[in-house]
């Protein structure tokens, strides 16, 4: 037995601070709940709004402006084309919406962050034990108080799958840039580039393929917290994941499942496809 | 653990030899185990613990506790793999409404009276709460029809569609999802109102406790008994009541037309039929326990403040509601029960 | 006049660089230094005077500290203690952003493995020089395009260096360097990863274009024969110092000591029996 006088919990003081900040902050953390909202209800909209071809269509060019060939726009067609025969058109859309909202926050956050964490060792000791953190912390531990203060729904599942997916993105961002050439760098520092032309001249650029693969090793991962998201709230495919798991309609389950593969499938080939045209040796 | 199972077993004994010259020997003198469900919601764990303490302590009987899910343990109730089962909803299962038509399980007596379930608001959206400094934001709010009024609906505003307002439902899935999405059609709310299905038990939770906190409006399905229940000061909102006719319309008819109030439900503890027949002195007691829908509340609100264990949370009711279960008991187990909790 | 001028310079990697210095400056060798503090030097107390418009060698093996010493010049790394002029003025002085204004006007670089864009084409490499310093784009890239002309690259403007061969890699590096019009081009080894026919070709445009530019070049080597081919002025550094500086000939002639003597026989030797200059 571990001797009781050695134990300590902490479960009351952090109890105390997610009240405090309910009562004191709530409406400060519900405002920027609505401001996150409303970019994602914009983006849904758009989605929603658009006529099935015309989305499918949307994504078929994508895909070949990333590959320049035929079969993958073929396959992102004929799969998106599956997933609205099975019903699963809207809900297929707000998923869609909510990966594009946490995908492009995860950018917005996990470039900056991937680059600090390159250039300044101390983030890097701080950030890198962080992001093992938050890949390996149960995700309804933090998403209860985050209900409490970011409300239920759309926004708390946005962040915790922000949570969870974007840490690659940070990794490889970090890799990209510590893996450019240093005689590269020590090419344009000797030309008298300053600090800000040798990130956005010279590491970043060259980085991007890196940061692409993390940036579609972030979509996966986002996409594996639909079904969670769902549990808080979040409307779209994994709440009939949820639906047929909690009333043992298999069948239904499996349906949205595979709705959740095919986006996978659409945004990881997109993605690859980016990352490789942009490959150059 | 089995420090704790011989010393019952050695009060046993003594009990045994101390009451010996009983008019006829208990189900438990006979040295036969009792076999309670240890199911795992925060009021079914309660239960079972107080029904632990009162048999265990006051009748010295040697209590076993199986544990599994609901489904299971119905099963092994219907086989006589355990005697009682502490909190079962009469009439949800096919399985258990079976086995009671054919005689192999019965009910013993409530735990509780009327678990009511319905549509909830914090008390001070309608009558406010000086002390936390909440003027009433809806002081006319009574009943479920009000609901569709503007005034109300914007109180209820749903941030990811402003335009209605949010009615929190139950977790995805439940069975009581579907019961309410056919209320809110049948009631004509469906369109003021969005649908909220909050995924999880937690999340609804949650929810509803940030608003509190926050002193601000929420509208949500609710059901008795629970710690939220027995921790918030809420309102139920009045709905037409039930009718069989009314609530056949609700669950089969479609467009629905109208609803009304949920059925009370009925809560009972189920026993074997079997072990019912060998042992009427128990029966007897288990007809006398019920306690009041608030109490149970307050004892499951209890729990989930001090973060205490089913077992505390029992010890704690025993402790303050001596008025109560000392009239279910004889007073020789009363005092045996007090002892223990010593 | 000497154009470059390094005074006292040491370089001394690692974390306790300080003490390792003080050390060193008192005499204690360098691997007791090593031993007692995890410090390498670098360089150890490092005099050199380098000639305006001419190309001066510093020759050396690897592990010489000579890469070192050539990135004092441009401050791509920092003394651990001792001056470096540059028309007589201490560049250790400048401010972050006059550094930067040295660099751009007065010194340029040219790398061994060529330190090119890999995401930019020929011309946009060719005038990175002028693009740092803000020079309108169609300028810097007409100026861009007449180096590319100079070093025989036309035509290939738009290619990027990993269409190219290492040869024209290295010519797309000295358009780069000779582009940023500077008084000072730095050459580390700029002909080392080269083959011995591209590489004498290379030595040979060298030669040729400063016949005409005049710059003031830097160049480092750990061959002897190119040093010999194109220096104006040579100096031979061991362990961190220099041992000899002199013209080809007194390198030849008299040799300073043993070290600098097993060089220059070496030279004599290995081409009288092979016949191809290495």
């Amino acid at each position: 037995m571990f001797p009781k006088s050695l134990e300590f919990s902490i479960s009351q003081p952090i109890n105390d601070f997610v009240a405090f900040l309910i009562e004191s902050y709530g409406e400060t953390f519900r405002a920027i709940s609505n401001f996150i909202l409303s970019g994602l209800l914009q983006i849904e909209w758009v989605l929603r709004a658009l006529p099935w071809w015309g989305t499918i269509l949307i994504f078929m060019a994508v895909a070949y402006l990333c590959v320049r060939n035929y079969k993958l726009p073929l396959l992102v067609g004929g799969l998106l084309m599956l997933a609205g025969m099975l019903g699963l058109w809207d809900l297929t859309m707000q998923t869609l919406a909510l990966m594009l909202m946490a995908t492009l926050i995860s950018c917005l956050v996990g470039i900056p962050t991937g680059v600090l964490v390159a250039k300044v060792r101390v983030m890097r000791n701080i950030l890198i034990p962080m992001l093992d953190i938050m890949q390996t912390m149960p995700s309804f531990v933090y998403l209860i108080p985050a209900i409490m203060l970011f409300g239920l729904g759309k926004v708390p599942a946005v962040l915790a799958t922000i949570i969870y997916g974007v840490p690659p993105l940070i990794r490889l961002t970090s890799l990209g840039i510590r893996q450019v050439d240093q005689e590269v760098v020590e090419a344009a520092l000797a030309f008298g580039s300053s600090s800000r032309q040798i990130l956005f001249g010279v590491e970043l650029p060259l980085a991007v393929p890196t940061i692409l693969a993390g940036l579609n090793q972030t979509i996966m991962m986002s996409l594996s917290m639909v079904v969670v998201s769902s549990m808080i709230g979040a409307r779209g495919l994994g709440q009939q994941v949820l639906e047929g798991i909690q009333t043992l309609d298999v069948g239904k389950g499996l349906e949205a499942g595979v709705g959740i593969v095919i986006l996978a499938v659409v945004l990881d080939r997109i993605t690859q496809g980016l990352g490789q045209s942009q490959r150059r040796d | 653990m089995s420090l704790k199972r011989k010393s019952l077993a050695a009060a046993a004994l003594f009990l045994l030899a101390a009451t010996s010259n009983a008019s006829a020997e208990s189900y438990c003198e006979q040295g036969k185990p009792l076999r309670l469900a240890d199911v795992s919601w925060e009021s079914g764990a309660f239960l079972t613990e107080l029904l632990t303490k009162i048999f265990g302590d006051g009748y010295g009987c040697k209590i076993e506790k199986v544990s599994g899910n609901s489904l299971i343990m119905s099963h092994a109730l219907i086989t006589g793999d355990i005697d009682i089962y502490p909190e079962q909803w009469v009439g949800r299962t096919e399985v258990m409404n079976k086995a009671r038509a054919e005689g192999t399980v019965r009910a013993a007596g409530h735990p509780y009276l009327d678990a009511r379930e319905g549509w909830y608001v914090p008390d001070y959206v309608v009558n406010g709460d000086p002390e936390r400094g909440i003027e009433p934001l809806a002081p006319e709010l009574k009943s479920v029809e009000q609901l569709a009024d503007p005034k109300i609906r914007a109180l209820f505003s749903d941030p990811e569609e402003p335009s209605k307002g949010r009615f929190l439902n139950c977790p995805t899935g439940w069975s009581c999802e579907r019961l309410n999405t056919a209320k809110l059609e049948g009631y004509g709310l469906d369109e003021y109102y969005t649908n909220f299905l909050p995924g999880s038990g937690a999340a609804l939770d949650a929810e509803v406790a940030s608003s509190y906190l926050r002193k601000q409006p929420v509208l949500f399905y609710y059901w008795n008994p629970t710690a939220l229940m027995g921790t918030y000061k809420l309102l139920q909102l009045e709905e037409p009541a039930y009718s069989d006719e009314c609530w056949d319309g609700l669950t089969s008819s479609d467009p629905k037309t109208q609803a009304c109030a949920f059925p009370l439900g009925e809560v009972v503890y189920d026993v074997n039929v079997k072990f019912a027949d060998q042992a009427p002195d128990i029966i007897e007691i288990l007809s006398k326990a019920t306690i009041p829908l608030e109490t149970i509340n307050e004892a499951l609100a209890y729990m989930a403040k001090e973060k205490a264990e089913p077992a505390d949370a029992a010890t704690w009711f025993l402790k303050n509601y001596a008025h109560l279960w000392t009239n279910w008991v004889s007073t020789e187990a009363a005092e045996k029960i007090n002892q223990g909790l010593n | 006049m000497a154009a470059i001028e390094l005074q006292n310079v040491y370089k001394i990697f690692g974390r306790r660089n300080k003490e390792a210095l003080k050390m060193v400056q008192a005499g204690v060798s360098k691997a007791d230094v090593l031993a007692k503090t995890g410090c390498v030097v670098a360089l150890d107390d490092v005099n050199l005077s380098i000639g305006a418009s001419q190309i001066s060698v510093i020759m050396g093996l690897s592990g010489s500290g000579k890469s070192t010493l050539v990135r004092h010049i441009n401050r791509l790394i920092e003394p651990t203690s001792g001056k470096i002029l540059y028309n007589g003025e201490d560049i250790m002085q400048l401010t972050p952003s006059g550094l930067r204004k040295f660099r751009m006007h007065h010194s340029s670089m040219v790398f061994q493995s060529f330190g090119l864009f890999p995401h930019r084409t020929v011309l946009q490499n060719a005038s990175y020089g002028h693009i740092v310093r803000g020079t309108k784009k169609a300028e810097a890239e007409a100026i861009g395009k007449k180096w590319i002309d100079a070093v025989g690259l036309k035509g290939y403007e738009n290619k990027y260096p990993s269409e190219l061969s290492g040869g024209m890699k290295q010519r797309v590096g000295l358009a780069r360097a000779l582009a940023a019009d500077t008084d000072i081009i730095l050459m580390d080894e700029a002909f080392s990863a080269l083959d011995p026919l591209i590489r004498a070709e290379m030595q040979d445009q060298l030669i040729d274009l400063q016949r005409n530019l005049a710059k003031t070049i830097v160049f480092i080597t750990h061959d002897l024969d190119e040093a010999l081919r194109i220096g104006s002025k040579i100096s031979i550094l061991k362990d961190g110092q220099v041992v000899q500086t002199g013209l080809p000939d007194d390198i030849l002639r008299n040799p300073a000591n043993d070290y600098v003597a097993r060089f220059v026989e070496r030279r004599v030797h290995i081409p009288a029996q092979a016949g191809v200059s290495k």
